[in-house]
């Protein structure tokens, strides 16, 4: 089981959907006392539990196996049936988290021991004490299984009740699902219900029903225990091989617009042959093992290359078809239990005929002559190696790669680059996988060893001896290659933080028209989904600095609040915090200076606007080029300084404007008055200069009399016309 | 003839795609020295830039020299995610394209935007006149 490659992606997925729909569905048993929402809680724990067995997430099966126990007891215990309701509740709420955001919400001992405690059992580190020595099989698996028989049990029942109803039972996933955990452990739980073989005989009914089986099991019931365990095991086979042949069948009639296969649920069907094969190889003869590598191969090759290209495309289709062939033929020789022959030859050599199809296209699709790229190649090595050397050496002195340098990625980015020139496939998917393990760690999703990069000095110094020798670097049987793919494989089963979310929605704010309307989009869509909506924050959006107006402004800004507002939301729901936060500021001084009636001044304006929209584009286009994010702290603080300044403004504008506006009426009294004595000493016929300087006093008091308008109305001045006014004001004061 | 800047920090690459646009008059520079690419302006009919460098990455690099006033700008790469003709397309380059193709479909596509910049040259003069 731990040697198995797993697509983790599919497994996380899946007890994501569950885990986040379980609250909501023990809300409804709880509510309404329904045995059809109960049961369907029960179902969702049990696939919780399996699922989290398959990723080895040891705490979390744990959790979910309580919580069974838990519903178990609500069901019996009528009195306390309200507190175990909220405990129940709380942990549904709790494994939805954990699972959705697993940096914050981890699940240990001490909610393990919450349940516990619920239901009056001793603390988990007690028991695993007090079992250590006795059970040679954790106590816990065969609780579960048992709890898997009785879910079996009441199925019995349901089929029982249709069967006298004539009418026939449906097979569905859940059975199987249940089949295949227990059948994991399907020995250990047999002989621990080796007296309730009543659970047995139930068992064997429904897969007999369901399976439309009329073999000896119908002629002649088992008498011995051990008969009806080996019946039982082989029906379970029979009834999961049977659910995988019919989702293969599926896959291949649903194939997308250009005829391909859909890469996510071919890899979710990849995977569970994967898992049910590794169960069966130990009971079953060899051809099941050789349908088990063949499913992994397909599901490794297409991750591994592109699977848009409709020509390979075609190929995996028949591979798929021989493989749906394969299992069909495995399971009729399991009803006639007889000795299976070689069976996956067929689709091996399709398999290979696929590897072989695409290295011949990536070697046709360069024309250099191989001499000369290889002197070449061989040059740029020798630099490529001394990066790996150097960063070797620094990666040794810390346990974990969390930072990644820049160069270490460009070294990788052009050795890969350097393997696809010269046509070294294996070397080059060898790279790929690597760099798609560094992207990951560049975008905080993922922790790993540095064990693979510090493995990468030889390889370079490996492909740089063969390079110069003029042979092919690494075949696929390569001791080396095999080495590095399950380091690889082992990194990427650590993914789960990357994939948690990528089934979630998010909405997201879109203009359709003159309105603005919201649309769901997934995760995965995001990226694509931005890189199409976003045009106005990419160039400097020029027109919003020359503003006058703040009416002038918001207009002219509602492009760039939205697109801002939607790429917050997209960078936080794909966690390139850096642009999230920048964004998240940027929108909140745009919104800011939409509430403004008066700007502040052009150039601080354009100063603080510009520096920061440069920012953002330097960032998003490092995002998008899968790139480190540069620091964006400097532009963030700055930012922040000038929202302060903005929301501070207001209230001293408006007491600068009552300053003036008090200092303007006073000024035009005295003004007023300082023109009656002018007029008098005109009248007196006290000389010609105090005449001049009494109609020049009259055009100013009229300016005086705009300013006051002005300030009064709106709050706006024309500082050069105030300007002119004091400085006449001083001239006809001096001639007076 | 049409002249083309290959803008890349590996010399193998450059080889490869050099041999793939051979007849064409090609000039290359590295994201280091990028600077003396400011000298070309006007010199050079199609460039194209990969999307990882040493220093920055191709989309900066291309609005960069896109700033100094060169035309026709096309990234490429050989493993190009979805996102990224897109978003070449959203901060004004003027493609994206996987490399290695075909000597024959690459000449194609070169040949391409080379003819739509010269009908966009052409409207431009019908508009200004």
């Amino acid at each position: 089981m731990t040697n198995v490659w797993l697509p983790s992606v599919v497994l996380w997925e899946g007890m994501q959907s569950r885990a986040s729909a379980l609250p909501m569905l023990m809300q409804d048993a709880f509510q309404y006392d329904s045995p059809v929402a109960m049961h369907r809680v029960r179902a969702s724990l049990c696939e919780l539990a399996a699922l989290a067995c398959f990723v080895q997430a040891r705490q979390f099966s744990l959790y979910c196996r309580e919580c069974i126990k838990l519903l178990e007891l609500y069901e019996q215990n009528a009195p306390r049936r309200t507190t175990l309701a909220t405990v129940l509740l709380c942990a549904a709420l709790r494994a939805s988290q954990s699972l959705a955001t697993p940096l914050m919400y981890q699940i240990g001992s001490a909610n393990l021991n919450e349940l516990r405690q619920a239901r009056g059992a001793s603390s988990i580190e007690q028991e695993e004490h007090k079992h250590r020595a006795a059970w040679a099989v954790p106590r816990l698996k065969v609780l579960l299984h048992k709890q898997l028989f009785r879910t079996h049990y009441t199925l019995g029942d349901a089929t029982k009740v249709s069967e006298d109803a004539g009418v026939a039972a449906q097979p569905n996933s859940f059975l199987s699902l249940n089949a295949v955990a227990a059948l994991c452990f399907g020995e250990v739980l047999l002989e621990k219900v080796r007296h309730q073989q009543n659970y047995l005989q139930t068992c064997l009914r429904i897969l007999r029903v369901d399976l439309c089986c009329n073999r000896s099991i119908e002629s002649a019931p088992p008498k011995t225990f051990s008969e009806m365990k080996r019946i039982f095991i082989e029906l379970s086979i029979q009834k999961i091989l049977r659910e995988l042949t019919k989702e293969l069948r599926a896959l291949t009639q649903t194939t997308d617009k250009q005829g391909g296969l859909n890469l996510k649920s071919s890899l979710l069907v990849f995977y569970k042959i994967n898992i049910c094969c590794e169960f069966l190889r130990s009971r079953h003869s060899q051809s099941i093992n050789k349908i088990s590598v063949c499913a992994q191969q397909l599901a490794i090759y297409l991750r591994c290359w592109e699977h848009k290209e409709c020509e390979a495309n075609a190929l995996l289709c028949l591979c798929v078809l021989t493989l749906e062939r394969e299992l069909n033929i495995v399971i009729a020789v399991l009803q006639d239990l007889k000795p299976c022959e070689r069976t996956d030859i067929r689709l091996r050599r399709k398999v290979q005929h696929y590897i072989r199809t695409r290295r011949r296209r990536s070697r046709t699709m360069y024309a250099v002559p191989i001499g000369s790229a290889r002197e070449i190649a061989h040059k740029e090595l020798i630099d490529i190696h001394l990066k790996f050397r150097n960063n070797s050496k620094h990666y040794k002195q810390t346990q974990s790669l969390t930072l990644v340098e820049d160069a270490l990625f460009h070294a990788l980015v052009r050795f890969k680059t350097i393997a696809l020139y010269l046509g070294e496939m294996s070397l080059y998917e060898l790279l790929w996988n690597l760099r798609e393990v560094l992207v990951l760690v560049i975008e905080r999703k993922l922790l790993v060893t540095n064990f693979p990069f510090s493995l990468l000095p030889r390889l370079s110094a490996y492909a740089m001896r063969h390079i110069k020798q003029g042979q092919v670097v690494l075949g696929y049987d390569s001791r080396l290659i095999s080495r590095f793919c399950e380091q690889i494989r082992a990194q990427r089963q650590l993914e789960p933080y990357k994939f948690v979310l990528r089934d979630n929605r998010i909405l997201l704010p879109e203009r359709q028209g003159r309105r603005q309307t919201q649309q769901s989009i997934t995760t995965v869509q995001l990226p694509r989904f931005l890189a199409k909506n976003i045009h106005c924050l990419v160039a400097y959006p020029v027109e919003i600095y020359e503003c006058q107006s703040g009416a002038e402004f918001s207009g002219l800004s509602r492009g760039v609040v939205l697109e801002l507002s939607l790429l917050a939301r997209g960078a936080r729901a794909l966690q390139v915090d850096r642009v999230a936060a920048l964004c998240e500021v940027l929108l909140e001084i745009y919104r800011s200076l939409n509430g403004l009636s008066v700007l502040p001044e052009r150039r601080v304006l354009k100063r603080n606007l510009k520096c920061a929209h440069r920012c953002l584009r330097l960032a998003l286009n490092q995002a998008a080029a899968r790139q480190k994010v540069c620091d964006v702290r400097p532009t963030i603080v700055s930012l922040y300084h000038f929202l302060e300044c903005l929301h501070q403004a207001p209230e001293n504008t408006s007491d600068i404007l009552q300053t003036a506006l008090g200092a303007v009426n006073s000024l035009a009294a005295d003004m007023r008055g300082f023109a009656d004595i002018l007029a008098n000493t005109v009248d007196h016929g006290l000389g010609t200069r105090n005449q001049l300087a009494n109609e020049q006093l009259q055009g100013l008091l009229a300016a005086t009399r705009r300013l006051q308008e002005d300030l009064a109305a709106n709050g706006m001045i024309n500082i050069a016309r105030w300007g002119r006014l004091c400085a006449s004001l001083w001239g006809v004061i001096a001639m007076s | 003839m049409s002249t083309v800047l290959i803008i890349d920090d590996s010399p193998t690459q450059v080889a490869c795609v050099r041999e793939l646009l051979r007849g064409l008059r090609l000039l290359q520079s590295s994201s280091d020295s990028l600077e003396q690419c400011k000298l070309q302006v006007g010199h050079v009919d199609i460039v194209l830039i990969a999307l990882c460098l040493d220093r920055h990455n191709g989309f900066e690099c291309g609005l960069t020299l896109r700033e100094w006033g060169f035309a026709n700008i096309v990234l490429y790469s050989d493993d190009p995610e979805d996102t990224d003709a897109d978003w070449a397309r959203a901060i004004g380059l003027q493609g994206f394209l996987r490399l290695p193709a075909p000597a024959q479909q690459l000449r194609q596509q070169v040949q391409s935007l080379l003819s739509t910049r010269v009908q966009r040259g052409e409207d431009d003069k019908r508009l200004a006149s």
